[in-house]
């Protein structure tokens, strides 16, 4: 009796041509469930990166900090020696503007690098085990937002230094109460990054060039999202600012640190609608793409 | 799907690209299809396309071992990852139930810093254990493994015998409802294979499903019940284990046996030369030739050959079985009378076994012309293929095959009771 009741309990697998055909709320139901069911696979795939990472290095977590103080060191001196003409940021003395901006900006810029490789870093992984591919990404992302968390404690000392310390002939940087919202500010653009991080792997387990293609355009994306330089004022120039989600959450970030409310709720609402469909959008694909991915990795 | 059937195939055919511009191609264009909710286009090859599997259809039940055999590129290791889900089929369905669990890819996720605790939790849980069965189950796969003290080194410094033992460890502790063994065998010492296949067995005595690849069809034999032979992508035979290897290993068997062969050109030769080979036949006990040979009776064999060798020869012949396994030896020398001096020109040699000891089945002879140190001077193998009968008049109530022994003789027997 025991054998047929465990019988009749065990969950059967259909597999056809073409994709999942169910209907749109059962498969996301479904999607989540199995991802939820991976968690522990993401969990540990996640320590194995971070625990890994400087295992044989000398400075081990050092590196996570050492960019960014590289990069603010040198455009600090290239402002001071008027090499490069830029405008002092309002609220904020322009070091701890810069390490704030790089902060973010590597959610985004890491997040979309690591999550575009690691598909075709798990190699045999992804074509011979069948586990849910989520987890890689999911994974690399985490082992990002651990070195932004570790930036983070960086900044953290400086906004301190700059509260303790006032520039002269400025005001001493005040965090306004709003910084609570900084995480729920944060969201959506870590809901951008997954999904065009979801999209761009598939992309690159495809065609190889797909990271070299994305290195070279997030290097020229630096440059227009206002990490270097307060974001600009006037029409048309404010366009660039605003029609960029990066940008936008930037600056909203920036905006719920120090200022107090949100100074472009418009570009950053948009912003937020963009990221969270990029991500479903993303997702869907992703899944729909494995069963192909799997012969061609 | 009916009570006990755990894996159901159905007429399922897989298609690939040959040339890597079109993979990448197709695959844009398949996703296309199916994120604008087009149907798939069935049972057609596009350019540069081959069918890797062809309307393949099977049931696997509860319980069972099913073996799956077949030459290299025949669809298998294609019809394991379809069953594995991780790819789709192109045509036809397959359906699994319960949990499956595949030995497929052995130290899948193995980082060589981590130690081996480390990663055991890790290939686990790539494996769908939870971490709370790895914790449970972690003893019995670290002793499988024998790896010991060794346990927290970096897997990096193991030898790859550890390696390899504690890979195969921690994927043979699965315990799915349909476990997919993938040619893993291949790898490990003899003791290791054996304790491989006892924990097979385990794995089917208590009721899980088994589907195994291998080449080696020995282990085939002894783990599973029934057998699936895959050429070219479809199926050549099904059924119970026993017949389907058999007929496997007859496949080479399409040419006929022949009761007489013409072997100056014959290809399957080496040898120093100065002497050939010339032609060979079979004579059954009547004096006349035969294909078919019985087991007890005499057998007759006659060669001819032609000799500019100008020392003493050397003659032997090997019955050879179908799985390449050597199995009668004769020599000339046997006789007791000495070497035959050099036997300058045309000659017939002709010999015969007075009862022949082998079992029902297929051989082949092996005949060898060699120097009196045996040195070979013509060798030539695989000639006169001939099938062994068994006979009617046999006491034992069943045939004498070739899957008992290869040889038989009869032996004494006496039972006594024991007080």
């Amino acid at each position: 009796m025991d054998a047929a009741n465990n019988r009749a309990k065990l969950p059967e697998v259909v597999y056809e041509p073409g994709g999942e055909r169910l209907a749109a709320l059962d498969l996301w139901r479904r999607i989540f469930r199995e991802t939820w069911g991976a968690r522990e696979l993401a969990w540990g795939l996640l320590a194995r990166d971070l625990s890994v990472r400087y295992r044989q290095s000398a400075l081990g977590y050092f590196w996570a900090i050492a960019p960014p103080i590289g990069t603010t060191l040198l455009f600090v001196y290239l402002k001071d020696e008027s090499f490069l003409k830029i405008r002092d940021p309002k609220h904020m003395p322009y070091t701890a503007y810069l390490l704030f901006g790089l902060t973010i900006w590597q959610i985004f810029m890491g997040g979309l690098t690591a999550t575009t490789q690691s598909l075709v870093q798990a190699g045999n992984l992804v074509s011979k085990i069948n586990f849910p591919r989520e987890c890689l990404v999911f994974a690399s992302f985490g082992g990002v937002l651990c070195d932004v968390l570790i930036r983070a404690a960086l900044v953290t000392v400086v906004f301190g230094w700059y509260a303790a310390h006032p520039m002269p002939n400025r005001e001493p940087l005040e965090v306004a109460w709003t910084i609570v919202f900084l995480p729920l500010v944060l969201a959506p653009l870590m809901l951008l990054t997954l999904g065009l991080g979801f999209l761009l792997s598939l992309c690159h387990a495809l065609v190889r060039d797909t990271a070299t293609a994305l290195s070279v355009a997030l290097w020229l994306l630096f440059f227009l999202v206002p990490i270097i330089y307060p974001p600009p004022r006037h029409w048309p120039k404010v366009l660039v600012n605003d029609l960029n989600p990066v940008s936008a959450f930037l600056t909203a970030a920036h905006d719920v640190t120090v200022v107090g409310e949100i100074t472009r709720p418009a570009s950053f609402a948009m912003a937020c609608l963009v990221a969270v469909l990029v991500f479903f959008l993303g997702w869907r694909v992703f899944r729909i793409a494995q069963p192909l991915l799997a012969e061609r990795v | 799907m009916g009570d006990d059937v755990m894996v159901r195939v159905e007429n399922v055919s897989k298609r690939f690209a040959k040339r890597l511009r079109h993979v990448m191609w197709y695959g844009v264009c398949d996703l296309s299809r199916q994120l604008a909710g087009l149907a798939a286009r069935k049972d057609m090859l596009r350019p540069h396309e081959f069918w890797s599997l062809r309307d393949v259809s099977f049931e696997v039940q509860r319980g069972e071992c099913l073996g799956i055999i077949g030459s290299n590129g025949a669809g298998k290791s294609t019809l394991l990852k379809l069953i594995n889900g991780i790819l789709r089929p192109d045509a036809g369905r397959l359906r699994v139930r319960g949990r499956v669990g595949a030995l497929i890819e052995v130290g899948a996720g193995f980082h060589p810093l981590l130690t081996g605790r480390e990663n055991v939790y890790l290939n686990g849980a790539i494996l769908g254990m939870s971490r709370e069965e790895i914790a449970r189950k972690f003893d019995a796969i670290v002793e499988f493994a024998g790896i010991g003290d060794f346990l927290d080194m970096p897997v990096k410094f193991y030898s790859s015998g550890m390696y390899v033992r504690l890979e195969f460890a921690v994927a043979a502790h699965l315990e799915p409802d349909v476990l997919l063994v993938d040619e893993v065998l291949a790898v490990g010492d003899v003791s290791f294979q054996a304790r491989c296949l006892a924990r097979m067995r385990e794995l089917v005595k208590s009721g899980r499903t088994l589907i195994f690849i291998s080449h080696n069809l020995l282990a085939v034999r002894e783990v599973c019940s029934r057998c699936v032979w895959l050429e070219h992508g479809r199926i050549r035979s099904a059924g119970e284990v026993a017949s389907v290897v058999h007929s496997y290993l007859d496949r080479s068997g399409e040419a006929p046996c022949s009761s007489e062969m013409e072997l100056a050109r014959w290809p399957r030769r080496y040898g120093a030369g100065g002497v050939r080979i010339l032609s060979a036949r079979l004579l059954g006990p009547g004096g006349t030739p035969t294909a078919v040979a019985y087991r007890t009776r005499p057998l007759t064999v006659e060669y001819v050959f032609e000799s500019q060798y100008q020392s003493p020869l050397n003659l032997s012949a090997v019955v050879v079985s179908d799985d390449g396994n050597r199995v009668l030896h004769l020599d000339q020398q046997d006789m007791g009378r000495g070497r035959p001096g050099a036997l300058l020109g045309r000659h017939r040699v002709r010999f015969t076994i007075p009862s022949l000891p082998l079992a029902a089945g297929r051989f082949s002879w092996q005949f060898a012309l060699q120097t009196e140190f045996l040195q070979p001077l013509d060798v030539v193998s695989e000639v006169l293929p001939f099938v062994v009968e068994d006979v009617p008049e046999s006491p034992r109530p069943y045939k004498t095959t070739v899957d008992q022994g290869l040889c038989w003789q009869p032996a004494e027997w006496a039972i006594h009771r024991e007080p």
